[in-house]
């Protein structure tokens, strides 16, 4: 597979008076190149962090201890661990090859500069463009994001612009430099349904016009359905089930990703029947468990096998399809 | 914008019709008419008042007529654009030789703050000769305050607990809790012992009474300091408070996430988002600053001998010097007024929110 990124054994932990946090806790993946790929998972289970970290925008008192993130650029492959947090090599990745947008996009603008100029602001980082080109391309691309009447919205500021408006503003800033890689930290869920369906539409047609990877990290399998070409399913600071967007959603081979899909309300079911929750919730993050850290949880939590041991790495159950279940191995055919 | 502010400066002017009533009032209040204690005064000191000199005044000051007449020739006095008083002591009637009566239009005059007892001179020179000097101080305690403050508050934030930021809020909060006076006592005495500066005043014996020059000008920056640092402290302690507090709301807001992630330089980035919106607070305390002009930090200047309004006001109202003493009041009051809509205006140009809300 052609990646644009690889993650490997990417440890981030917060430390804390009342103990350590292993927010991301061995994350291996790969992005590929040009494509989707969705990081789904409850609160908490360190799908932020893991983005954040390839940004290397890890504040105090958290750190990357262990692991590495590899960039594969035309240049060569670049390690984006090894590079000083904001140092002048990271900061010319942020932005430029990869550009990351919030879930907020009431906040997500400064209050006291107009949007143009922030936009603007990031042509003029990382292109050598004078002022008037750098004001006309922040134009353009406000116009190609479909914000009406691009000049004149170049002067409004934040408040004066309604979520999706300010999150299409958040695009054209991230989109300006024609990143690589899109970082997409839940960018939708503070928006209306009907504003929701026109980012996500409006995302894709981008990605493939410029030819861009999207991490979009999401808590909403209704989104990952529209949007995604490969589907990671996080738990507990990592990942449990990898695989296509029609295997996950068709042939879950992770107990959670199944709870995951029970948990979720469709056209088709019966008026009468009750939506399944998944049964106890996310552990204590101070905590460790031996062995899968969903056996809390699982119902087919099998004693001996899963609650002892190290944590399960993933196995491929097939070719491109991986689980971290101990108790599903490798199939001959679909099952 | 501009109808926000026109719409402002109109309704400042009940405020300030108010404020004047009752600095009048606070004139009037002691009791007795003030000529009586004048006189009660002028006679402890063995000299005699004549029967027609008493007279005179009582008609200058309009003391037999009724208090709202009396407060609206004051007022008329106080304003650049009134009747001026005739000296048939009319305002409103002018008598030709002839006897002929004709109005007295009303123009533009210089305003009349009426008479300091105590020092037998007018109020208006009275304050004059000393503002100069409290603006002065006043101006420079504030840049002092400001230069030391800001940058000691954004490195307290964005150094949270560390041991800079610890020590910066010890010394801090040292600095608000020591009284004005005491440390007034201990510059004072380190400019005397180490630096062999005349302690008090703004001047070297020599150059007070002297006309302005580089010497003086040079005398004066010797001097300025201990006020400045003595006044500035407790303010300056305080804004650490403030800078350090708004930065720190700023600091985890996502658009300083975003400007981030766009790949700015960590100081840019501080410089341009995160302080920016910090700062607004602070903007709208600048206002503040000019009632304190007048007011001057009373004590401190007592205790400095500082030729500065502070010290005037407070002999005023030691004295009943009652219309130095209500000028005084009002003058601040109408600072205070004017101070808060120029800091609102600038307020309105530095932050879009506010400017938008006035549109709607």
């Amino acid at each position: 597979m052609d990646s644009i990124l690889t993650i490997e054994n990417l440890h981030t932990q917060f430390f804390l008076d009342e103990g350590t946090v292993r927010a991301v806790d061995g994350v291996n993946l790969q992005i590929p190149r040009g494509k989707t790929l969705c990081v789904v998972g409850e609160s908490g289970c360190g799908k932020s962090i893991t983005a954040f970290s390839i940004l290397q925008m890890i504040s105090r008192p958290g750190r990357i201890t262990d692991g590495s993130i590899v960039l594969h650029r035309e240049e060569g492959d670049i390690e984006l661990t090894q590079l000083p947090p904001d140092g002048k090599q990271m900061r010319r990745i942020r932005g430029a090859e990869v550009a990351m947008i919030f879930q907020e996009p009431m906040t997500s603008l400064s209050p006291v500069h107009t949007v143009g100029s922030q936009i603007a602001e990031a042509v003029r980082l990382h292109m050598r463009v004078d002022k008037r080109e750098a004001r006309a391309r922040a134009v353009h691309i406000m116009e190609r994001v479909g914000m009406p009447d691009p000049e004149g919205r170049y002067a409004q500021y934040p408040h004066e612009m309604s979520g999706g408006l300010r999150q299409r503003a958040v695009i054209a800033m991230a989109l300006s430099c024609r990143p690589q890689l899109l970082i997409a930290d839940e960018p939708t869920t503070a928006l209306d349904v009907t504003i929701q369906a026109q980012i996500l539409a409006l995302m894709r047609e981008l990605q493939a016009e410029l030819d861009m990877a999207i991490l979009l990290i999401t808590h909403d399998l209704g989104v990952v359905a529209q949007m995604a070409d490969e589907v990671a399913v996080m738990y507990w600071g990592r990942v449990v089930e990898y695989g296509s967007v029609e295997r996950i959603f068709s042939a879950p081979q992770h107990p959670y990703t199944e709870a995951l899909l029970r948990s979720l309300p469709g056209l088709h079911i019966e008026r009468k029947s009750q939506l399944q929750a998944i049964r106890g919730s996310v552990p204590d993050p101070f905590q460790r468990l031996d062995g899968c850290a969903f056996h809390t949880r699982c119902d087919e939590c099998e004693p001996g096998l899963c609650d002892t041991g190290q944590r399960p790495l993933l196995h491929a159950i097939e070719t491109g399809h991986l689980s971290a279940c101990l108790r599903r191995k490798e199939r001959p055919s679909d099952g | 914008m501009i109808h926000l502010i026109l719409k402002r400066l109109l309704w400042m002017m009940p405020t300030l019709l108010a404020i004047s009533f009752i600095s009048f009032a606070l004139i009037q209040l002691p009791p007795g008419d003030y000529l009586t204690s004048y006189i009660t005064a002028l006679e402890e000191t063995g000299e005699s008042v004549a029967e027609e000199q008493v007279e005179a005044l009582r008609q200058r000051y309009n003391l037999d007529e009724p208090f709202f007449i009396q407060y609206g020739k004051w007022l008329n006095n106080l304003l650049p654009f009134g009747f001026t008083r005739q000296d048939s002591g009319s305002y409103l009637w002018m008598y030709s030789e002839g006897g002929v009566r004709s109005f007295n239009w009303p123009g533009f005059k210089w305003p009349d703050f009426g008479m300091s007892f105590e020092w037998n001179r007018q109020v208006v020179e009275l304050i004059g000769e000393r503002i100069f000097l409290t603006v002065v101080i006043s101006i420079v305690t504030l840049l002092f305050t400001w230069a030391l403050a800001i940058p000691i508050g954004i490195y307290s934030a964005v150094r949270q607990y560390s041991i800079g930021d610890y020590a910066f809020s010890v010394l801090g909060f040292i600095g608000l809790a020591t009284p004005n006076f005491l440390l007034a006592l201990i510059f004072m005495y380190i400019g005397y012992s180490v630096f062999g500066v005349s302690a008090g005043g703004l001047f070297s014996p020599e150059y007070v009474e002297a006309e302005w020059s580089v010497a003086k000008f040079a005398d004066l920056i010797a001097h300025l300091w201990i006020p400045v640092i003595v006044i500035g402290t407790s303010g300056t302690a305080g804004l650490i408070r403030v800078m350090r507090g708004n930065l720190l709301d700023e600091l985890p807001k996502q658009y300083v996430m975003t400007a981030r992630a766009k790949g700015l330089s960590p100081w840019t980035l501080l410089v341009r988002y995160p302080v920016r919106v910090a700062l607004n607070p602070l903007i709208s305390t600048i206002g503040w600053v000019l009632p304190g002009i007048v007011s001057g930090s009373v004590i401190v200047a007592v205790v400095l001998g500082l030729p500065t309004t502070g010290p005037l006001l407070l002999r005023a109202l030691q004295n009943q010097d009652m219309y130095l003493a209500g000028s005084m009041v009002m003058l601040l009051s109408f600072l205070t007024v004017i101070g808060t809509l120029l800091s609102d205006i600038l307020l309105l140009w530095l932050d879009p929110r506010i400017r938008y809300e006035g549109k709607a």
